[in-house]
């Protein structure tokens, strides 16, 4: 039998990582980070999905959840579904972009926030340290 | 099962009030269940809470001493034959006969499925790299599970039962085994009844859930029905409570002075009016993985009389 | 003082408890308890009946001899079920048939430790069985046994057996040759005492000499082959190219039905059966009386048939009834989820039974035919039969067979008891044990028998109407099933009854009674019975 590590390659360096041990719900890890994935620019407007199938015997999940996520992403806007022709990136996805983006630092900014709490670390502290990160990673 | 979903055709899978008692161990009590079809329906327990002896009445193995069973409508201790013919079954327990070859084993069961596929059953036989001359006793573990996997699937069955289908292997067979199963899923009108103790492999495969603990079914759902309605609240209390808080919907709480942990089922509003109810502050409200989920439903139903073991949580009434 | 004794108490208990090769010991004990009890118990009761229903030594005549007979049978069948289990053997799953128990190699023991413990079970124990049938059984009748002599050959027999049935694993057909071959030399070293010894023979003593080397090698053997087992050395040279050539490519045939698949299934996890009949009961049989052949071959197959006959066929009705994966009585996953019919498991599983049984009938006649041999030296024959009574055999000896044969196949179907061994000593206990007891109670009431047969016969009739009525309602068999086991039924009782009625002139029993008789043989109502012993075994 062929076997790929685990995860699914949907672009030589574009990957998909589900993970049961935290509570979400598969089709939203998946949605999440086909979102990320656009936002991130790493799957480019017009690139073509798996086939749910394919996606789905990769991940080792129920070809269901894919079909959900497909789903939702299309309801989202993020994915067009083309008669017999399968899913592809839609040309909408950039405007998303964005807010998606910022949705995800949401996320993690929220996990920041919840641990310093627990630290008792102030949140002037907390900036002063992204600052500082920051500087140290030699960004702008 | 979700009762308000149209069902023209009579669920594959029906227990009713099924009660088996053995005379040394814990059987099943009072079971109820539903399977429509077209549904992966994934049966989670601990090792011994019954997962087994619930299959055994879907294939007429055991009768039911109260309630009853219908597989396709129909008894299966009764027409054996009938039932057994559309079911696909294949246990980590039921090993073959160590003394037929591949070929043989794959010869006699076509014989007697009438709907047998011998080019699929080829098919599946070359991709799973079984050497048709092998003795059974002489391959492997993983590849006698994939042996039993193919004589299950071959001849495309209506319910597929796998009871354990992955446990005992290794990794890598393992994943071989649940690729197999995820591609037979998506088979036109398949349904799929998938037993393990491996949460994270009924995650995956499975969308519908039912939990069994000692011999009872403490939860069966659509597995995001149950994933949208169990959470982890981490509360603080202003005062130190004198007794063990306790919120109406929480299946198990644990903490000490006045930070608390409480797993809750429910709708998420009730839940946040019990707990400013009884005095609490959320500090954080988060989902729980099916694993979190399964503990703390167990610790539940075990209702204090004993310790649970492993986690710390102490079970509410 | 207590507090002493109790320290000593337990220092003595664990020391017995902490001794590896006193706990090898007891793991025998436990896994063989209820066999070895069995046997210890068919011990005693044949000395208690003998002692109730036997005569006084002085008494002791001709007309009694048949009571030494019955007892020889049972003292010769119990020996042989000592052999089994003192071979302390187990079959796993890893490895091919039965052979040492290999989970043993896991202990921190030596192998040459563990072979002398097994060495000395074995020798301890079937010198203890035929010591217990010896001062039990027959020094109250008054007969004398060359206790050195047999110990010797009994002895010596166990070793060599299991060297054999450990050492020779990998090439099972080499191991039932030479097992083959050990038990006829043995039963032949063991009958010579009460052949007639004419002209220049060897004295039993000059056997036992010969036989003390085998006695010395034979643990030696099986030490040296099991340390290469052990160490799966046997992976390596010869053993090693045997054991890779197995597992050539089969043809793959086409089973084009549920019926023929299950024909398959019996036919190959039972042929053994049919190959052992022949090798063990048919070919002596027929050698018995080839002019060729020397004249003591007469005598020994005569001894074998006398115990394998009823042994043989307990044996393969309970063999037949098991499962095909597992190897027990309870039917397994694997063909309890096989969609097919209790019918069809049914009638598969009575197709292989009827051949068995033809090939019984064929080997008890063969059986009959050498025992009225006019120069038959055997020991019934010593023991006061008269040639005419010969005939009673030729009908007996075929009852024999299917009675041992169906046994309590309905039980044994319905999976209650487990373990073929154990179900195999049940069926041998149970229907010995009554029958001589029967005879034991009607030999001087002879106008009894034909009104116990008369009731039986009866109770046989309506049993068979009550089960095939219940299987028949329960649509567990179709009409046309029951109707072709009738019928086959008929057929055989006929043929019986017919050479009972050929023979009638020859046996001093009134016609009634062979008539009767001739119908009983053949089992009717124990068949009856079995689709619902096999529904039961696969719903419980």
């Amino acid at each position: 039998m062929r076997f790929h590590a685990g995860a699914c390659l949907i672009h030589y360096n574009v990957r998909i990582h589900i993970s049961t041990n935290d509570g979400v719900p598969i089709y939203l890890q998946v949605v999440n980070q086909v979102k990320y994935l656009v936002a991130s620019g790493k799957l480019e407007p017009g690139e073509e999905l798996p086939a749910i199938r394919v996606l789905a015997s990769d991940l080792l999940v129920n070809p269901n959840t894919i079909a959900r996520a497909y789903l939702e992403l299309e309801r989202a806007g993020v994915v067009v579904k083309r008669h017999g022709a399968g899913t592809y990136i839609s040309d909408a996805g950039s405007p998303l972009a964005r807010r998606e983006r910022l949705k995800i630092l949401h996320d993690r900014i929220d996990a920041l926030l919840a641990e310093a709490k627990q630290l008792n670390v102030g949140l002037d502290e907390v900036v002063k340290i992204i600052r500082e990160r920051n500087e140290h990673l030699g960004h702008e | 099962m979700n009762k308000s979903d149209l069902q023209v055709q009579p669920p594959v899978v029906e227990l009713s009030h099924l009660t088996r008692r053995y005379a040394r161990q814990e059987g099943l009590t009072d079971v109820s269940l539903q399977i429509p079809e077209g549904a992966v329906f994934g049966l989670v327990g601990e090792n011994g809470a019954g997962k087994t002896t619930l299959i055994k009445h879907l294939l007429g193995l055991l009768k039911p001493q109260s309630g009853f069973v219908r597989v396709f409508g129909m008894d299966p201790a009764a027409e054996p034959v009938k039932v057994l013919s559309r079911i696909g079954f294949y246990s980590e327990e039921s090993n073959l006969p160590g003394w037929m070859t591949v070929a043989e084993h794959i010869q006699v069961q076509r014989a007697f499925f009438p709907n047998w596929d011998p080019d699929y059953a080829e098919l599946l036989r070359d991709e799973f790299d079984l050497d048709n001359s092998a003795k059974i006793k002489t391959i492997s573990r993983g590849s006698r599970a994939k042996l039993g996997l193919l004589t299950a699937l071959a001849h495309r069955p209506q319910l597929l039962i796998l009871d354990e289908p992955s446990s005992g292997l290794d990794p890598l067979a393992r994943r071989g085994i649940l690729e197999a199963i995820i591609r037979s899923i998506a088979d036109e009108g398949r349904t799929v009844l998938f037993s393990s103790h491996l949460m994270d492999e009924i995650e995956r495969v499975a969308d519908s859930v039912g939990m069994l603990a000692n011999g009872k079914l403490v939860l069966c759902d659509k597995l995001d029905a149950v994933k949208e309605s169990h959470y982890r609240l981490q509360v603080r209390f202003d005062s130190v409570p004198e007794t063990s808080p306790n919120l109406k919907s929480s299946l198990c709480g644990a903490g000490d002075r006045a930070e608390w942990t409480f797993i809750c089922s429910g709708n998420i509003i009730d839940i946040r009016n019990q707990a400013r109810e009884i005095g609490a502050t959320i500090q954080e409200e988060s989902s729980l993985s099916l694993d979190e989920i399964f503990s703390a439903r167990v610790a539940h139903a075990r209702e204090g009389n004993r310790e649970p073991h492993g986690e710390k949580w102490v079970a509410h009434e | 003082m207590p507090a002493k004794a109790i320290g000593n108490h337990t220092e003595k208990n664990g020391s017995l408890m902490n001794s590896p090769l006193s706990a090898i010991a007891f793991d025998f004990w436990a896994r063989n308890r209820w066999s070895l009890i069995s046997l210890g118990l068919l011990i005693c009761a044949t000395g208690l009946l003998n002692l109730i229903f036997g005569v006084e030594p002085a008494h002791y005549g001709e007309d009694d001899s048949i009571i030494f007979s019955m007892a020889a049978i049972l003292m010769g069948i119990s020996i042989f079920f000592a052999l089994g289990i003192f071979a302390c053997s187990e079959s796993d799953n890893s490895q091919e048939g039965f052979g040492f128990p290999t989970r043993l190699f896991l202990l921190p023991i030596a192998t040459a430790h563990l072979v002398a413990v097994f060495t000395l079970i074995g020798a301890l124990g079937i010198s203890a069985i035929y010591l217990g049938w010896v001062f039990l059984v027959f020094s109250p009748m008054g007969i004398v046994f060359p206790i050195g002599y047999h110990l010797t050959c009994l002895t010596t027999a166990v070793v060599a057996f299991q060297a054999s049935v450990w050492g020779l694993r990998i090439v099972p057909a080499l191991r039932a040759v030479v097992i083959g071959a050990l038990a006829f030399g043995f039963l032949f070293l063991i009958a010579r005492p009460f052949e007639p010894q004419t002209g220049k023979h060897a004295s039993q003593w000059q056997i036992a000499a010969w036989l003390l080397p085998l006695l010395l090698a034979a643990p030696l053997a099986s030490w040296v082959t099991l340390t290469k087992e052990r160490h799966g050395i046997w992976n390596r040279g010869f053993a090693g190219r045997v054991s890779r050539q197995r597992g050539t490519p089969t043809q793959s045939r086409t089973l084009t039905s549920p019926r023929y698949a299950l024909d398959w299934i019996e036919w190959r996890s039972n042929g053994r059966l049919l190959i052992g009949i022949t090798l063990l009961l048919i070919l002596p049989g027929i050698c018995g009386r080839l002019p060729i052949l020397p004249q003591q071959f007469l005598s020994v197959a005569l001894f074998a048939n006398t115990f394998f006959l009823p042994l043989f066929f307990c044996f393969a009705g309970t063999f037949i009834a098991r499962d095909c994966n597992t190897g027990t009585l309870k039917t397994s996953l694997f063909t309890g989820v096989m969609p097919v019919s209790i019918e069809d498991v049914l009638v598969s599983k009575l197709r292989i039974l009827l051949t068995v049984g033809i090939l019984g009938v064929i080997a008890g006649i063969l059986y009959s035919w050498n025992l009225s041999a006019a120069d038959s030296d055997f020991v019934l024959k010593q023991s006061g039969f008269e040639v005419e009574a010969l005939y009673i055999a030729m009908l007996t000896a075929p009852a024999l067979t299917w009675t041992c044969l169906v046994g309590g196949l309905p039980l044994w179907l319905s999976g209650r008891i487990e373990s073929v061994t154990t179900a195999f000593a049940i069926t041998l206990g149970s229907l010995l044990i009554p029958n001589a007891s029967l005879f034991w109670l009607f030999k001087d009431k002879p106008q009894w028998i034909t009104t116990v047969l008369s009731l039986a016969l009866t109770f046989k009739l309506v049993a068979a109407t009550i089960g095939f009525k219940i299987a028949s309602r329960g649509r567990l068999l179709n009409f046309s099933t029951i109707a072709t086991i009738i019928l086959v039924w008929l057929a055989v009782t006929s043929l019986t009854v017919a050479t009972g009625i050929y023979f009638a002139k020859q046996i001093p029993w009134p016609e009634s009674r062979i008539v009767l008789f001739g119908i009983l043989i053949c089992p009717l109502a124990r068949i009856a019975f079995c689709p619902l012993a096999l529904e039961y075994n696969r719903h419980q």
